[in-house]
């Protein structure tokens, strides 16, 4: 049984029956045992939910989903597989001197859906801001040329309640990936039930919400600043002499967002893209293929060079 | 894997292409075809045979005979690959004021006009042009070397008129002027030699124009290739207000407080100026008094 992103409930693409669960129990860290066909499955460190690599059935680990790891949150896979690559296909192709395999239907088929574990924080916040503002405005009168400057105290104090800032609590995620990969449309985070990991991978949070507190409080830090200034528009000119976000209370929630991961391999050299499971935004750069960049480049110039050749030579003949 | 992935890799290639292959390819068949008739027209003969058989007129007498013998062969064999008549005049008359004009009953006073109408007159009275005697193909340099008023002028008909534009007709004369006074029938060769290569599509185009060709094509290229090379990167696209509750935030207090203001003041510098320039004008076609049609151009020394 799998979560269906486009049916929004658990299905089986066997039998295409809907609604069951399937959790399996943990031998050791290192190993699960399938439910299904009782093969050990190899887990990482943080895994909780996995595919057996011999019966292909997904399993999720009970004990990486119970008592401090259950999420509170879920954000269940809004697009399936083919969405997404259907996505990717629109985004890149236009990269002409990708590898050829690039966006081919076995690479793409790769692709894996995986629930990252995030750290969702509130803040209540009193933000003032202290400057001097100015407005400036000119005129002429004969051949004088007036300017006028206007000096003001400028004042403003906002309230601002931020909700659920993500950071991402996963090591094997790149945080500057998971920035880019926002925002999510809460609207559509539910409470967590395990049903929802089934058919993708998942990992617990590798780190707590203390751990992570930093990055967020930078983010909310920067978004209140941008208000503030937001708040204080018009002026020509703002020097700053007191500003100041005070952090009025504080919680975190953890929660689990969908991601899409494709991993391409190409020379050597690991290519990875993500794709937010519930927006479709894609973060990643395609690899190129000198090969195909020279062969592409160099028959569009001997084109363009045979035509300029041919042309001259018709306007005499002809 | 690797045999399916490089047939893929064609197949992609030759789809990615096929316009400007085609677009080429119908070219190349068209240019081949144009070629092919073009050397075809080469081998056609005369047929003009009302028209005198000489070439060279020195009334001036400023060539030897064995120059003038010289002429007369390289012309024949020029007529011979590029199928238009070359005729060269030399004379030494007045051309231009009152007088002259009275004398020799120009319709003008002035130098290029009635250079022009000899020219003209010279080449239509004669019914020279290699297909035909009334707008046929070829030129006629004239050379008056009457002191005070030497100079040559160029007048083209038929294919040959087609062919040069304005600045190729000073290209001619530019190159006659380089022998004007050190070697008159080397310069008349330099004529007959600067004529045939703008008849010679190859030539005519020159070789600022397969520089220029060259450098457009890389610059196109090269946008080319940037286009395709564009990384795609993601971009930050989280709002400001993307986490705010309600998406504002609460204003508890807002102050603008006007403080104090100053006012300064300078004077605005005017500067006047004109604008100034040249025209340039010209063009070599026109009709003779007989009628036909023309191009050309003059040189007065």
């Amino acid at each position: 049984m799998v979560y269906s992103p486009e049916k929004h409930t658990m299905f089986c693409p066997f039998c295409e029956s809907e609604k069951s669960e399937e959790l399996a129990n943990g031998t050791s860290p290192e190993m699960a045992i399938c439910p299904n066909c009782s093969g050990e499955v190899p887990i990482e460190e943080h895994t909780s939910a996995t595919q057996c690599p011999y019966c292909d059935s997904y399993l999720i680990l009970n004990e990486r989903v119970e008592g401090e790891y259950t999420p509170k949150l879920i954000l269940p896979f809004q697009l399936g597989k083919e969405t997404c690559k259907k996505s990717i296909r629109e985004k890149f192709k236009k990269n002409l001197f990708a590898p050829t395999d690039f966006l081919s239907e076995v690479r793409l088929n790769s692709m894996q859906g995986v629930y990252v574990p995030y750290w969702l924080y509130n803040y209540n916040t009193h933000c003032s801001f202290r400057g001097e503002g100015t407005k400036v405005r000119s005129w002429r009168s004969g051949n004088m040329e007036y300017t006028e400057t206007s000096y003001y105290a400028v004042n403003r104090d906002l309230d601002i309640g931020f909700d659920k800032i993500p950071a991402d609590a996963s090591e094997a995620m790149p945080d500057t990936v998971m920035d880019l990969m926002e925002p999510y449309n809460y609207g559509q985070l539910i409470d967590f039930k395990p049903e929802y990991m089934s058919g993708f991978y998942a990992e617990k949070y590798n780190m707590p919400s203390d751990a992570m507190e930093p990055r967020a409080r930078k983010k909310m830090n920067e978004d209140a600043v941008a208000l503030l200034k937001e708040s204080y528009a018009g002026y020509n000119s703002v020097k700053v002499i007191n500003q100041d976000v005070q952090i009025l209370n504080s919680d975190a929630n953890y929660g689990l967002l969908p991601v899409w991961k494709y991993m391409y391999t190409y020379n050597g050299q690991e290519y990875p893209f993500y794709v937010n499971g519930q927006t479709g935004k894609i973060v990643g750069e395609a690899p190129t293929s000198k090969k195909k960049a020279l062969a592409y480049i160099g028959t569009f110039w001997g084109c363009i060079m045979a035509i300029l050749m041919m042309v001259p030579l018709l306007a005499a003949w002809l | 894997m690797d045999k399916e992935l490089k047939k893929e890799a064609k197949k992609q290639y030759l789809h990615y292409f096929r316009i400007w292959f085609i677009v080429v390819g119908v070219l190349l068949v068209v240019t081949v075809g144009a070629g092919v008739m073009h050397a075809m027209k080469k081998d056609a003969a005369r047929t003009n045979n009302t028209a005198p058989t000489e070439r060279v007129y020195d009334y001036a007498d400023i060539l030897t005979d064995a120059e003038e013998e010289k002429l007369r062969e390289y012309i024949a064999e020029k007529e011979a690959t590029y199928k238009a008549d070359f005729v060269i005049l030399t004379f030494s008359q007045p051309v231009e004021g009152a007088e002259a004009k009275e004398q020799y009953g120009y319709r003008s006073t002035n130098w290029e006009q009635n250079m022009m109408d000899i020219a003209d007159d010279f080449w239509d009275e004669n019914g020279y042009g290699f297909n035909k005697n009334f707008e046929g193909d070829g030129s006629i340099l004239i050379d008056n070397r009457y002191e005070g008023q030497r100079g040559e002028w160029l007048s083209t008909s038929g294919k040959v008129e087609d062919a040069l534009g304005t600045y190729d007709v000073e290209n001619v004369l530019y190159a006659v002027d380089t022998y004007y006074d050190s070697d008159p029938c080397r310069a008349y060769m330099r004529y007959i030699d600067k004529v045939c290569s703008y008849l010679d599509g190859g030539v005519q185009v020159g070789a600022g124009y397969y520089l220029g060709a060259f450098v457009l094509s890389i610059v196109v290229t090269l946008v080319y290739a940037a286009s395709h090379l564009g990384k795609n990167r993601a971009k930050d696209t989280v709002a400001v207000n993307a986490y705010v509750n309600g998406g504002k935030p609460m204003l508890r207090n807002k102050g603008d407080d006007f403080i104090r203001k100053n006012v300064v003041s300078r004077r605005i510098e005017t500067s006047s100026g004109g604008g100034g320039g040249h025209s340039s004008g010209g063009g070599g076609h026109h009709v003779s008094r007989s009628g036909a049609s023309h191009g050309g151009g003059g040189h007065r020394h």
